[in-house]
């Protein structure tokens, strides 16, 4: 009869208590007790004291040793009286269910860890001679293997920033390269440079996560070689085909504004106007300034804007504004005699064009082969939110354009 | 290095820091305890919390002062004593009490050196308790830093572990200004490695516990340990986290939220208050501004629901954001809801 | 006015439920179940009894955290306490206030408070609205503040100390004089060490008597309720008295002498008085009392068995009952 049989559990002393210690028991196995005689001690972090045995009875089973741990409900004894047998004393011990305490949010209600004891993670703190700086331009500066205390602080109370850690970097330009011993090579050791940093991460970033598919088209040049000179004349300053091909893309982009996007997450966004993006090779890397609403610019205006981003960018003067928001790409390598290439996007955009060099080549006109200056178009596109006849029939209208170069 | 409780710690940089400069005091209820008993025995209780054990003994009636339950008088006193050139540290128990003595914290104490044209300097620290999970009702479990955070004139601190409560309590008492600063009463046990000597940890400066590509989880207090937890979950399935424990509410560290979701665009903050008008609202108004062209996803907050704390352990539970619903919502945030 | 038999069983069998009431959470809160933050009222009976015995259910009181001797003596149910204590749904706060905040406003009972003087000032205006629904003839409701000497150091006890005198309201403002503040000596804590006496420089009747002796109460509380309904404004009690256990259910009590607990249970046992009195001017038999005794006993056993088994809050309730519509 379970009536007979008594628990004696961990108490719960005070709000904060999961856990405690036995420290003595006054009394042993088999030994009589009487409500309120004190039966053994207990330590929690904060006292040691009495716990007064709760009932009558036989002390026929110490559970919990002196110097054993136990949480708050846990069976420390058992009292009985001595009619009760082995057997039913065993199965009551065997079924013992405390109470038990837990200050888990997320324990399950009768379910719980004991204490909430173990390590936290320690802070970073810093000394008071130690540069103040935020742990991203720490690691940064780690990286860069700038000397923080060269570097001063734009942050409150002349914290360092990234940004700061940045525009030292760029500014001390190439890092001194540092030599390195082969055995029988010498080569040099060359930090990356800040831009580099952020460029690797990108194209990491778009080659591994973006699913390319390329699609290639080969086009007539002749008739666009002649509107550069025509208007080149009418303007009376240099056009490049690629201020034509800037335009031509744009007109392209208006009408098929599915390439005019970025992906972000699982949204699209379209836009109305068509910000080129030309990449430019620089001293520092690959640079990208856009050329903004380019379908409403004349070439003449397009070379003027262009003429003035690329000048900017090989004097590493162009501004975050100018080389953010492109909504598409064009990269020409066509000036290093590339006949084609193809190209890694640029996000958050969702397309680019490789553009290769304009050459004669052989090709069949009317079945006959004949000479024809021609050049080579690659689109990289993403699949996920651009089908190949989307794209395809983007290079087809480009075609046109081209090849038909009144419009532009 | 050993490891000390967060209890401890705090104690240690009191003794620490009452030993450097004379002009520190502690007042508060019971923060000796035993005056006026019959045992005869002072220090009868170290605060109900035991955080001021031992001062009474080390440095006397005069600088650890008991008081009557009177907390208005408790602030009051303190900045007063302060603008008198002591640097007192008061303890009003429990967070919840504030309410009673409101206006001396936010009408006298955050307000004199503005006022007085940057004459005075008032350089108090009220420590209290605070914090829900432990079945202690309605008045004696809020986190209020919020409200406090959103007083000009006041900083406000709350660590989530033993080290740093060390080094932000010590620089609360160098400090000129006045200084909340809030100890989450589940936190007083956990143990982590503390620097035996002095330190100071700067006010508004965050630390980053973990670094990660996938998002910025942003977690104040208790909720760091939570946050740990959570990601330890997700570290399983190949999500990384940047942590940031932004150590003190105001000031806040902007920056390092900022350049944090500059890598990551998408942002988790986790804060044990209501929703309305919180640090977690707080910090997403900041991504939603300078840091809006970094988002890549809407800004989750976590927090507790717009109620007061309930006393039931079935519905504490649900009340406190624990590890699961941080873990969630960093799913939620990086789009792989089920 | 002499109480008649029947009142003064049913005094006896209140302060008897609020001793079994507190000895049992004694040994159930030390088994773990029962979670939070518990303050024990035992030893301090015959102030609760002494004070609510003139009270009706249309009188009002404001409570402390140390609030269940309170809640019996106002009439509250003991089962619907139990369950609240064990944070159980059905609680006379559905679990959600817990020891610290119990409240039956049918009874007339307007809360358990965790902040020391929160209470007082609530009292004021309850009896505010006392004093405006006074009819135009006869005797008007009351309202009791109960407070520790603790309390009594809090500005806004001052200010509904004043302002009770100020608009000569009903309010009884009961102080429970136990000896201390949480862990600290009201030796120490009240400077004048004299409640009675600062109660009294507000303008109002102040008296201080033996809280553990019931008659003693009841008779000052008789003085002060015919005050307070007839219109004559507030009065103060002080009521010295004692508590069996700790400031809360853990507390080690290193404040108190060895063996002052013991010598109080024996010399200051409000229960074992009131049977002495009764004995001794022959009202009532020892037998009658000891019936009493057993059947208490059942329904506090009755009481924490149907906590044990009542279900726990549903996680929906936790939005519930912030607002009546939002």
């Amino acid at each position: 009869m379970s009536e007979q049989i008594h628990a004696v559990t961990m108490p719960k002393w005070g709000i904060e208590m999961t856990e405690g210690t036995v420290i003595r028991w006054n009394a042993s196995a088999g030994q009589r007790i009487d409500k309120g005689e004190p039966l053994l001690e207990v330590e929690t972090e904060k006292i040691v004291n009495t716990v007064d045995s709760p009932f009558s009875g036989t002390l026929r089973r110490i559970i919990a040793e002196s110097g054993e741990v136990r949480p708050v409900g846990a069976l420390l004894a058992v009292l009985a009286e001595d009619d009760v047998s082995e057997p039913t004393l065993a199965r009551f011990i065997e079924q013992f269910k405390g109470a038990q305490v837990s200050f888990e949010p997320d324990a399950a209600v009768g379910t719980a860890a004991s204490a909430a004891v173990h390590d936290a993670a320690p802070g970073t703190e810093a000394a008071d001679d130690e540069p103040r700086v935020s742990p991203h331009a720490k690691r940064l500066a780690e990286r860069l293997g700038v000397d923080l205390a060269r570097v001063r602080g734009s942050g409150r109370n002349g914290r360092i920033t990234r940004e700061d850690v940045e525009a030292f970097a760029a500014q001390s330009s190439a890092t001194a390269p540092a030599a390195v011993g082969g055995a029988d090579n010498t080569a040099v050791r060359l930090r990356l440079s800040p831009t580099r940093v952020t460029i690797a991460r990108r194209l990491l970033e778009s080659k591994q996560t973006i699913p390319h598919y390329r699609l290639s088209i080969e086009v007539q040049a002749a008739a666009l070689v002649q509107r550069a000179e025509q208007a080149a004349r009418e303007a009376g300053r240099r056009i490049t085909m690629n201020d034509l091909l800037v335009r031509a893309c744009a007109l392209a982009l208006v009408r098929h504004p599915e390439l005019n996007a970025w992906l972000e997450g699982e949204e699209i966004v379209r836009f109305a106007r068509a910000d080129v993006a030309v990449a430019v090779a620089t001293a520092n890397g690959l640079i990208t300034p856009v050329v903004r609403g380019a379908e409403a610019k004349s070439p003449a205006e397009i070379a003027t804007v262009t003429a003035e981003l690329f000048e900017r960018a090989r004097r590493g003067e162009l501004t975050r504004e100018d080389i953010s928001g492109g909504t598409f790409t064009i990269s020409n390598l066509g000036m290093f005699g590339l006949p084609r290439f193809d190209a890694i996007i640029n996000p958050p955009q969702v397309a680019i064009l490789a553009v290769g060099v304009a050459e004669d080549r052989v090709v069949a006109i009317e079945g006959a082969a004949a000479v024809a200056k021609m050049m080579t178009l690659t689109l990289s596109a993403d699949h996920r939110v651009i089908d190949g006849a989307v794209g395809a029939a983007f290079l087809g209208t480009l075609r046109t354009l081209i090849e038909e170069p009144q419009r532009l | 290095m050993p490891q000390l409780s967060m209890r401890d710690a705090i104690n240690q940089a009191l003794h620490q820091e009452m030993e450097r400069d004379p002009r520190v005091i502690v007042l508060g209820e019971d923060v000796s305890g035993g005056a006026g008993g019959t045992s005869g025995q002072r220090e009868a209780s170290g605060g109900i919390f035991g955080v001021t054990k031992g001062l009474l003994p080390r440095f006397g009636a005069g600088r650890v002062i008991d008081t009557p339950i009177s907390e208005s008088a408790i602030v009051g006193a303190a900045a007063g004593a302060a603008l008198a050139g002591l640097r007192p540290v008061a303890e009003l128990m429990f967070a919840d009490f504030v309410g009673v003595c409101m206006d001396q914290i936010y009408n006298q104490v955050a307000k004199f050196r503005y006022m007085f044209g940057g004459k005075s300097a008032c350089p108090v620290v009220i420590r209290m308790a605070m914090g829900a999970g432990m079945n202690m009702g309605a008045q004696h479990s809020q986190a209020i830093y919020g409200l406090l955070t959103a007083i000009p004139g006041l900083k406000v601190v709350v660590p989530s572990n033993a080290r740093d409560a060390k080094g932000l309590l010590i620089e609360a008492i160098r400090d000129d200004d006045p200084v909340v600063f809030f100890e989450h009463k589940a936190l007083y046990p956990r143990k982590c490695e503390v620097p035996e000597e002095p330190f100071r940890v700067r006010f508004g400066e965050a630390s980053l516990l973990r670094e990660g590509a996938d998002a910025t989880v942003v977690a104040i207090g208790r909720m760091v340990v939570f946050a740990e937890k959570a990601l330890d979950a997700l570290a399983k399935e190949g999500v990384s986290c940047d942590l940031i424990d932004p150590r003190t509410t105001s000031p806040l560290d902007e920056e390092t939220i900022l350049e944090s979701l500059e890598n990551t665009g998408r942002l988790v903050v986790v804060d044990e208050s209501p929703p309305r008008c919180s640090v977690a609202a707080d910090i997403a108004a900041l991504a939603a501004g300078r840091g809006f062209g970094s988002l890549k996803a809407p800004v989750v907050q976590v927090t507790a629901p717009h109620t007061p704390v309930p006393f039931s352990p079935a519905l504490e539970r649900a009340y406190v954001p624990g590890p699961q619903r941080i873990e969630a919502a960093i799913r939620q945030v990086l789009g792989r809801n089920r | 006015m002499e109480l008649d038999r029947t009142k003064l069983l049913d005094a006896y069998r209140r302060m008897k439920t609020i001793r079994e009431f507190e000895e049992r959470l004694h040994v159930e809160i030390a088994t773990g179940e029962i979670p939070g933050f518990t303050h024990l009222y035992a030893g301090q009976e015959a102030v609760a009894v002494g004070v609510c015995a003139e009270l009706t259910d249309e009188d009002y009181i404001v409570s402390t955290h140390r609030g269940h001797g309170h809640c019996i003596a106002k009439g509250c149910d003991v089962t619907g306490m139990m369950k609240e204590i064990y944070g159980r749904r059905d609680g006379l706060c559905k679990g959600k206030g817990g020891s610290m905040h119990i409240a039956d406003f049918d009874k007339g009972m307007l809360g358990a408070n965790a902040i020391v003087g929160g209470g007082p000032p609530l009292a004021v205006g309850a009896a505010i609205a006392c004093q405006l629904r006074r009819p135009a003839s006869g005797e008007g409701r009351v309202s009791v503040a109960f407070g520790g000497d603790g309390s009594c150091n809090q500005g806004t006890v001052f200010e509904a100390m004043n302002l009770a005198v100020v608009l000569g309201v009903p309010t009884i403002f009961v102080f429970e004089n136990n000896g201390y503040s949480e862990h600290t000596g009201a030796d120490y804590a009240v400077g004048s060490k004299d409640i009675t006496a600062r109660s009294a420089a507000f303008g109002m009747p102040a008296e201080r008597v033996d809280g553990s002796d019931f008659f003693a109460v009841h008779a000052a509380m008789q003085r002060a309720v015919a005050r307070a309904r007839s219109g004559a404004g507030p009065s103060t009690i002080e009521a010295t008295t004692t508590r069996f256990y700790g400031h809360f259910e853990g507390d080690p009590q290193n404040y108190r002498a060895k063996g002052e607990i013991e010598r109080q249970r024996a010399t200051m046992d409000c229960l074992a008085r009131f049977r002495a009195t009764v004995a001794a001017d022959g009202s009532i038999a020892a037998a009658e009392l000891d019936a009493i005794d057993r059947a208490v006993l059942l329904e506090i056993d009755a009481a924490v068995s149907a906590a044990r088994a009542a279900p726990m809050p549903s996680e929906s309730e936790l939005t519930t009952d912030v607002y009546i519509s939002y």
